[in-house]
């Protein structure tokens, strides 16, 4: 089919368009494909996203010169789609090959991801530059069986920092749980509750709103969508708190430190955050620094009316609050996670003291809580002096969490 | 040197500061029922190969070229990580660094050598590493890992790569450990100056 102009049409120029961008796209792939994969679920993920990108090339080879023009105008759309969303996905996959990354973390990570997730689900371990964090918790449409967890590039091989890691894969385990399906109903009726002793924050958004009892549905569904995202945050903090003890509170403290900022609708403020951590962390017997948080400032909500909704929600959360803990705490001790022990951590901390791995076996929870205590214990190992020390302490955790494997997979077969 | 009794006794020492580390821990029992006076070593999982650069080469005593920078390990070398299960192919007529699965750390006490194992270097895989090991050494060791034979050879992490046999070392002045140098990947450190060697090389032809 051609144009007046003699030329093809733009139908079919747009059709090529997409052929070629997706034919690269494949292409890539097969590039990436020749990396040196430490681990296979990385390799695992390529042939699905190929596999579905091949789907998506038969799509368009289908489509004849004579195809109207709604049907390639959808082809291309979702060619664009995909090509972009999964062309992130491909560089995310492609960094999980860098040396830069302590490939002796996913083992361990990998365990847990199939003891508290999904024994089929897959873990892919990366780095990011623009550290948000990048996490896929299993919603990727191609790759829905795949847990993506993303740390900072410049510390990708920091052990110190993977506590945070167990916040991420605990986005996967409130999907697998469909705990959102669990908590509605009492959430529902916590809010409907909260609005009734909050009059005045209700009356003040409704008014914004308009005064019919639309606008009273509207905010409901405005609280609803704030406290059911805060209590997904929650239960990951919990999650992470629980596998990596008080281990999770110095990596949360290290990145997150001194709270502030502008606060989103749907994160608890960042003082609540800490409330719940330390509340939660008592009731597993951890004890954390009176000083760990002092200091914080809350997050800020951006508007007055996002401002209302929000102590809404955030009356709504506390409510629920006490019931997610025990589900999120009884979720972990039935797939027979523990939290670290102080005797193992304290044995760990012998060891490191002395500059030497751990040769027992000990869990990553333990391994990396030791290595924190060790740190704060030296004062933080910041100084140039220290360089040396800290970069050792890293390298005895990693050993540490490969001898572990070592000793699991040598007695899993004895 | 030390017998298979004397390293179960220098690895369960009851001082720490003359206790023979080695993790994950020698089968102790396996020891003893062999009789042997070394410890078997573990191939680790971090490899380093060398690339073709623009370094125009590489000083083996120290001196830096006026117009270069000192070629670093990043700019020199790539490396790789195995999983246990899989194997690393070492070509004929390749050299790669390897390290050891085992953090050692010696006592002020101890010494060691570290050789290849002969059922091995049979095949044509030398193992060259920096052989003796002096008193507080801690970390792995960096292993030189050549094959010198005609066929290609897969080599995987957790094998025996090689042994170390210990020796007690006379009491003398204890110099003071670089404590925090042990790492867990091969390292290809810089060859250290010797200052007499400069000195010659630096004095004119007339010996002015």
């Amino acid at each position: 089919m051609t144009s007046t102009s003699g030329l093809p049409s733009a139908k079919t120029l747009r059709l090529a368009s997409a052929r070629r961008r997706l034919r690269a796209f494949i292409d890539q792939i097969a590039e990436l494909g020749t990396s040196d994969f430490a681990h296979l679920d990385g390799k695992d993920a390529l042939t699905f996203i190929k596999g579905y990108s091949l789907e998506l090339r038969e799509v368009l080879e289908r489509l004849t010169p004579e195809a109207s023009e709604a049907s390639v105008n959808e082809a291309c759309a979702q060619t664009s789609l995909m090509v972009s969303r999964y062309t992130d996905i491909l560089g995310f996959i492609l960094r999980s090959t860098n040396v830069r990354n302590a490939f002796e973390m996913h083992f361990p990570l990998k365990r847990l991801v199939e003891t508290a997730v999904s024994p089929d689900a897959r873990l892919i371990m990366s780095s990011e530059w623009k550290f948000v964090p990048f996490t896929y918790p299993m919603t990727l449409d191609w790759l829905p069986g795949f847990a993506l967890v993303g740390g900072p590039a410049p510390e990708s091989d920091n052990v110190l920092i993977v506590p945070l890691a167990g916040h991420e894969i605990g986005h996967s385990a409130w999907r697998s749980k469909q705990l959102k399906d669990q908590l509605m109903a009492d959430l529902v009726a916590a809010i409907a509750q909260t609005l009734d002793d909050m009059p005045a924050e209700t009356s003040l958004v409704s008014n914004e709103l308009g005064v019919d009892g639309v606008a009273l549905a509207k905010l409901r569904d405005a609280v609803l969508r704030s406290a059911i995202k805060q209590l997904e945050e929650i239960f990951c903090d919990l999650f992470g708190l629980f596998i990596f003890g008080r281990s999770f509170l110095y990596a949360y403290e290290y990145f997150l430190a001194p709270g502030w900022g502008m606060r989103s609708a749907y994160y608890p403020s960042s003082l609540d955050r800490v409330r719940y951590l330390i509340e939660a962390a008592e009731k597993l017997g951890i004890a954390p620094e009176a000083d760990l948080f002092e200091a914080w400032g809350d997050s800020i909500p951006l508007k007055f009316a996002d401002g209302a909704v929000i102590r809404l929600a955030d009356a709504a959360v506390a409510k629920i609050y006490p019931a997610l803990r025990a589900i999120t705490f009884n979720i972990l001790a039935d797939h027979g996670i523990t939290p670290p022990t102080a005797d193992a951590t304290d044995r760990v901390l012998a060891s490191l003291r002395q500059h030497v791995p751990d040769g027992e076996g000990a869990t990553l929870p333990e391994i990396v809580t030791a290595g924190w205590l060790l740190l704060r214990e030296r004062g933080g190992l910041s100084l140039d002096q220290d360089i040396a020390e800290y970069k050792i302490l890293n390298e005895l955790m990693l050993k540490s969490v490969e001898v572990s494997e070592f000793k699991l997979r040598v007695e899993a077969h004895a | 040197m030390l017998s298979a009794a004397e390293i179960v006794g220098a690895l369960e020492h009851q001082t720490k500061e003359e206790r023979l580390t080695v993790v994950p821990w020698p089968e102790r029992d396996e020891l003893l029922r062999k009789g042997e006076t070394s410890i078997d070593l573990r191939l680790g999982r971090w490899f380093r190969s060398f690339k073709q650069t623009r370094t125009p080469s590489v000083s083996l005593v120290g001196r830096i070229p006026r117009d270069s920078d000192e070629p670093s390990e990043t700019s020199r070398t790539k490396q790789h990580f195995v999983p246990f299960g899989s194997n690393y192919v070492l070509h004929p007529g390749r050299f790669v660094l390897g390290v050891t699965l085992e953090w050692l750390r010696l006592p002020a006490s101890l010494s060691g050598y570290v050789t290849g194992k002969s059922s091995l270097g049979r095949h044509g895989l030398v193992i060259e590493t920096a052989a003796g090991i002096h008193p507080q050494f801690s970390g792995c060791l960096t292993l030189e890992l050549a094959n010198v034979g005609e066929v290609p050879l897969e080599i995987y992490p957790g094998m025996p790569i090689c042994q170390i046999f210990l020796h007690r070392t006379q009491a003398g002045e204890e110099r003071e450990p670089d404590r925090f140098s042990g790492r867990r990947k091969p390292m290809l450190s810089p060859p250290k100056a010797d200052e007499t060697f400069m000195r010659l090389v630096d004095s004119r032809p007339d010996g002015a």
